[in-house]
């Protein structure tokens, strides 16, 4: 009976283990979704703000909310139709009390160090940080993929040409070559930009980039070409 | 005693680690000692697999999410970049069609432009006596009547400052001759027939020679370039200059396209449709005519603007072709490359080749078909879904509307239909694939003649079950009622007499009395010559009908030689009658008979048939005395000029616009072939496989499938919508729907983006917001046939890779009919 005494707190870390083992693949699994997320949203072109969810899927659980670290590459696509958009979540995991205290019981009982100090020391001040990223990615994001800029939404735009200006745009010979063909087009593999890629635009916390600046130059003057009245009255 | 030996006897059996273990084992039930043991191993075994589930379960969680979101970002992305694509060719259309319109409109005038330049010139040579064709003034009515009775018979006539010959008075304009469109329209023109409107000739016609570099005063020259710089402003300010240098580069536009195209079709196996049609365009382009001379300033500029239209229209058929071609490998490489970025970097994953993906995607246009299929849901993937338009009245209202115009007797006004009609230069087109028109009157062999033989074969050989193209009549002023055979031509009247002035010396009072004689004798009035076309031999009698002998004139005598079959048919259907030329009656005229003879043996002469028309559909040159006109009449030579819009020496390639073939989708887009379906099965990473290198006995416990080489499956589809321009910019509806009411979308809407689809709704025909067709079980085809799945690692079919034969479908799937309820069990979406 002393025998199981003696190891009832093992039993008990390792049951508690596997409540937190399980717990963690909860948020690792929220976490992939919230990659998604997060990149759908901080390549939106429409995007104002982060998604509801992306909070909510934490803090309704009445956990902290997760870090988000989002890129934006246009570097092959300057000024183009589409971006390359990825996400990726952090997610602090706080250990729990009675874990932590649990790992640092036999030194806060014997030491002079607390708990908390021990796991400050042993992981980053108590927090673990969880990715939903595979181990040794060297990835920036778990999750990307091409989305519409905000360029194409602009009524400046090639694409959007003549929606707005029917009548009194011309139909350069030059405009919707260099408009529409020589833009940039998907042909070479989307490398993702790793850890270290500075080309890549990283998305602070205070919102996403409202769209480039740099419109094309929308020619101006060209009218639609109106057939002469005399011409027209000696055709009959 | 019997204690000790049992110890004894565990000592013996305790010699080895089994022995002393089987002992153990066989005191367990004895006495409490080793409770510990066999608890901490039941509890540990329970821990060990409690542990390794959960990690098992959220690892297995998290790799199906990974997958999904991998095929979901998959087939985004390459639903984006079918949106991009068809957002592209959207604006190309709208583009071709503004270029179309402006291109057409600017034909239209070229044409009516060049026709009055020529009838311009050539009337003022009537007026002036005219220049043949090396510039040389010709002998005319204002000139010496050197043809009169008596030099026919070999009495020479001094010249006229002798005793015989026209006075000063009497070889003037209105007077000794007339030209105009009648006695009482001085400097006007009858056009196109209709007798009641008379054109008054640009200021100058007539009366003083206006020469090339005075173009610019003329009336219409001078409106139709303001109209054009205004039109083109900016454009012409900053090219006008530099238009011809702008060729070459524009040249070079259409070869990079074409190098591109042909770059593409190297590693595709559509070859010959493309080629076709390519070709097609490129000879068309290389038969463009640059050349600017003989022509004013003002249709030197329409001319070069309609070539460059020309060339704008070729490069963007090409380029549609291009972007259409290729978009099936741009998405193939699109969802490799996203999935290869989702899921091929992990460094303890298991063999990438193992990553195996599919992509369900139909080809964007069956080029080797083009222009064979009509509008209709095509349920044949090697269809495509994207359409061509064709030549008729719908399709180009369609396609003007591509850039907001109206129909196209709103966007061309007066002559469309009338004389720029549907056809290639050489045969009407109506109904063919691709909008393009033409000026009607040509036939196939001015057509040969004028690309001098080095033409390609004529687009007839495609479309040999067009008619060819109509004789010309005449025009009426309604365009619904407009005669399919009108055309635009110029015609106006002539009229001379030969007159002898005697100068009679009177002594009393001193001075000089004149008296002038009118002979109503046939003269020849434009004089022939041996190299005319019309009357290259003398006909009875040797008498010659006089005529202009520039080739490109067409000139007959008196209205009353009507044999165009085409004119007759007309007066038939009481479309047209003859202008009435009344006799003027200012003009006395002596009749001395034998002349009348002559001129009516000259008339039998030219019926006789000694003369060579050189176009079926042109009148041949005719003399003919009006007997029942009033007397006057019959005194005098009445001529009758005609000139025509289409004549050889007007014609070019500019009268021929290019073929605008903008692409359109097919309702089957809206369908199955328009999805992008992408799948990608990976094999499960059991944590015991990691650990073992193989899967036995208990450590099988979280392999769903039990036989170790569990695959998970996941599909996702997207495609491209499109949003109705009534709807908001800010609004997110994009609609995947065919709406066959509303066409206003196909193709000339450019906001496109991609939408995701319900895999089980993949295969179904949505129309105006409904799904024809229930679910279908493309799953069960995707995952039996193995030609659907590549190799992550290198894209190679995963049937050649070692070990894909033990891949199972998953559970639910194995047998002939899907179920869907079981299958949301192995399948998340």
């Amino acid at each position: 009976m002393m025998e199981f005494v003696l190891v009832l707190p093992l039993y008990l870390f390792l049951l508690g283990s596997v409540f937190l083992l399980g717990d963690m693949g909860i948020k690792v699994g929220a976490l992939a979704i919230g990659d998604r997320t997060v990149a759908m949203d901080a390549g939106d072109r429409k995007w104002k703000s982060y998604s509801p969810f992306k909070t909510r899927q934490f803090t309704d659980s009445g956990l902290q909310t997760p870090r988000t670290s989002t890129y934006r590459v246009d570097k092959d696509f300057t000024g183009a139709w589409y971006w390359f958009a990825g996400g990726l979540e952090l997610f602090d995991y706080k250990l729990p009390g009675w874990f932590s205290g649990l790992i640092a019981y036999p030194y806060y009982r014997y030491g002079n160090i607390s708990s908390d100090g021990f796991m400050r020391t042993l992981v980053n001040n108590g927090r673990v940080e969880v990715r939903s990223k595979k181990i040794g990615s060297e990835r920036s994001y778990s999750y990307y993929a091409l989305k519409r800029t905000e360029l194409a939404r602009k009524a400046g735009a090639y694409r959007n040409w003549m929606d707005c200006q029917i009548v009194d745009c011309k139909g350069s010979q030059q405009f919707w070559y260099e408009g529409v063909f020589k833009e940039g087009i998907y042909k070479e593999p989307l490398g993702p930009p790793n850890r270290n890629d500075t080309s890549a635009e990283k998305l602070d916390a205070d919102g996403p980039r409202q769209g480039s600046d740099a419109l094309p130059s929308m020619p101006s003057g060209y009218r639609e070409y109106d057939r002469f009245s005399g011409f027209v009255n000696w055709s009959e | 005693m019997e204690i000790n030996r049992n110890r004894l006897n565990r000592r013996k059996h305790a010699m080895t680690v089994w022995g002393i273990a089987y002992q153990r084992i066989l005191n367990l039930g004895k006495d409490d000692s080793g409770v510990a043991l066999v608890t901490t191993l039941a509890v540990f075994m329970f821990m060990y697999l409690m542990c390794m589930g959960v990690y098992a379960v959220s690892t297995a969680v998290r790799e199906r999410i990974h997958l999904q979101n991998a095929a979901d970002a998959a087939a985004y992305s390459a639903a984006v970049v079918q949106a991009d694509t068809l957002s592209r060719i959207a604006t190309i259309n709208k583009a071709m069609s503004w270029t179309y319109a402006d291109m057409t409109k600017l034909q239209m005038d070229y044409i009516v432009c060049r026709w009055l330049e020529h009838t311009c010139e050539h009337y003022e040579r009537d007026m002036n006596g005219g220049t043949d064709e090396k510039g040389h003034k010709r002998d005319s009515l204002k000139a010496y009547n050197k043809n009169s009775f008596l030099y026919h018979y070999g009495i020479r006539v001094p010249p006229p400052n002798h005793i015989f010959g026209p006075c000063s008075r009497h070889k003037s304009f209105g007077v000794g001759y007339y030209i105009g469109a009648d006695e009482i329209s001085p400097l006007m023109v009858h056009l196109n027939g209709r007798d009641a409107s008379k054109y008054r000739l640009p200021k100058g016609a007539g009366k003083t020679k206006f020469p090339k570099s005075s173009y610019g005063h003329n009336v219409f020259e001078a409106e139709v370039r303001l109209r054009l710089l205004d039109a083109y402003d900016d454009y012409l300010r900053k090219y006008a200059g530099q238009l011809p240098r702008q060729l070459p580069r524009l040249y070079q536009d259409v070869s990079d396209i074409t190098r591109l195209t042909f770059k593409m079709l190297g590693n595709s196996d559509i070859s010959f449709g493309t080629q076709l049609v390519l070709l097609d365009n490129l000879a068309q382009v290389r038969n463009l005519d640059f050349s600017m001379n003989n022509e004013s300033v003002v249709s030197t500029m329409m001319k070069t603007q309609i070539n460059l239209d020309k060339l704008a229209i070729a490069k963007m058929n090409v380029c549609e072709r291009y972007l259409a071609l290729d978009l099936p490998n741009r998405i193939d490489k699109c969802v490799h490359d996203v999935i290869d970025a989702h899921l091929g970097d992990t460094i303890f994953t298991i063999d990438r080749k193992q990553i195996q993906y599919m992509v369900d995607r139909s080809k964007a246009l069956a080029e080797e078909l083009v222009g064979q299929l009509p509008y209709a849901m095509s349920f044949d993937r090697d269809l495509g879904y994207l359409r061509d338009i064709f030549n008729t009245t719908s399709d180009e209202n369609r396609f003007l509307g591509f850039s907001g115009h109206g129909d196209i007797y709103d966007t061309f006004d007066v002559g469309i239909n009338q004389w720029f009609v549907r056809g290639d230069g050489s045969q009407r087109t109506e109904g063919a694939y691709g909008i393009q028109r033409c000026y009607k009157h040509m036939t196939k062999s001015w057509i040969a003649h004028d690309r001098n033989q080095n033409a390609p074969e004529p687009l007839s050989k495609y479309h040999a079950t067009h008619s060819p193209l109509e004789p010309t009549c005449w025009n009426t002023k309604k365009l619904e009622d407009a005669d399919p055979s009108c055309a635009l031509f110029s015609e106006w009247m002539w009229w001379s007499d030969t007159w002898y002035c005697f100068r009679i010396y009177i002594p009393y009072p001193p001075g000089y009395i004149t008296i002038h004689l009118n002979f109503p004798h046939y003269q020849e009035i434009w004089p022939s010559k041996p190299s005319c076309p019309h009357h290259s031999k003398p006909g009875l009698l040797g008498l010659k009908a006089g005529q202009l002998t520039t080739p490109d004139w067409r000139s007959f005598f008196n209205v009353g030689s009507l044999t165009s079959g085409a004119k007759k048919a007309c007066i038939k259907k009481r479309k047209w009658r003859p202008p009435k030329f009344r006799s003027h009656n200012y003009t006395p005229n002596l009749d001395f008979g034998l002349g009348s003879l002559f001129r009516k043996l000259a008339a039998i002469d030219n019926l006789l048939g000694n003369y060579e028309p050189i176009e079926k559909y042109h009148d041949g040159c005719f003399i003919w005395p009006d007997l029942l006109s009033p007397r006057d009449s019959f005194f005098k030579f009445t001529g009758y000029a005609r000139l025509y819009a289409d004549d050889p020496h007007l014609y070019n390639g500019t009268y021929v616009g290019f073929k605008a073939l903008p692409l359109v989708l097919d309702a089957s887009y809206f369908g199955k072939y328009g999805t992008i379906s992408v799948g990608i099965r990976r094999e499960n990473e059991n944590i015991f496989l990691r650990l073992l290198g193989k899967i036995i006995g208990v450590f099988q416990a979280f392999d769903p499938d039990w036989d170790g080489t569990t695959y998970s499956y996941v599909f996702s589809s997207a495609k491209a919508g499109y949003k109705y321009k009534s709807e908001p910019t800010s609004s997110r509806m994009y609609k995947v729907h065919w709406n066959p009411l509303i066409q206003s979308w196909n193709l000339c809407q450019s906001d496109w983006d991609a939408v995701f689809i319900p895999v089980r709704k993949s295969y179904s025909q949505a129309i105006t917001d409904v799904w024809l067709d229930g679910e279908t079980n493309m799953l069960n085809d995707w995952v039996a046939n193995s030609d659907y799945w590549r190799s992550l690692s290198n894209g190679n079919p995963a049937r050649n890779i070692s070990g894909s034969d033990r891949i199972k479908a998953p559970s639910g799937m194995d047998g002939q009919y899907l179920d869907w309820g079981g299958l949301s069990r192995v399948i998340y979406h």
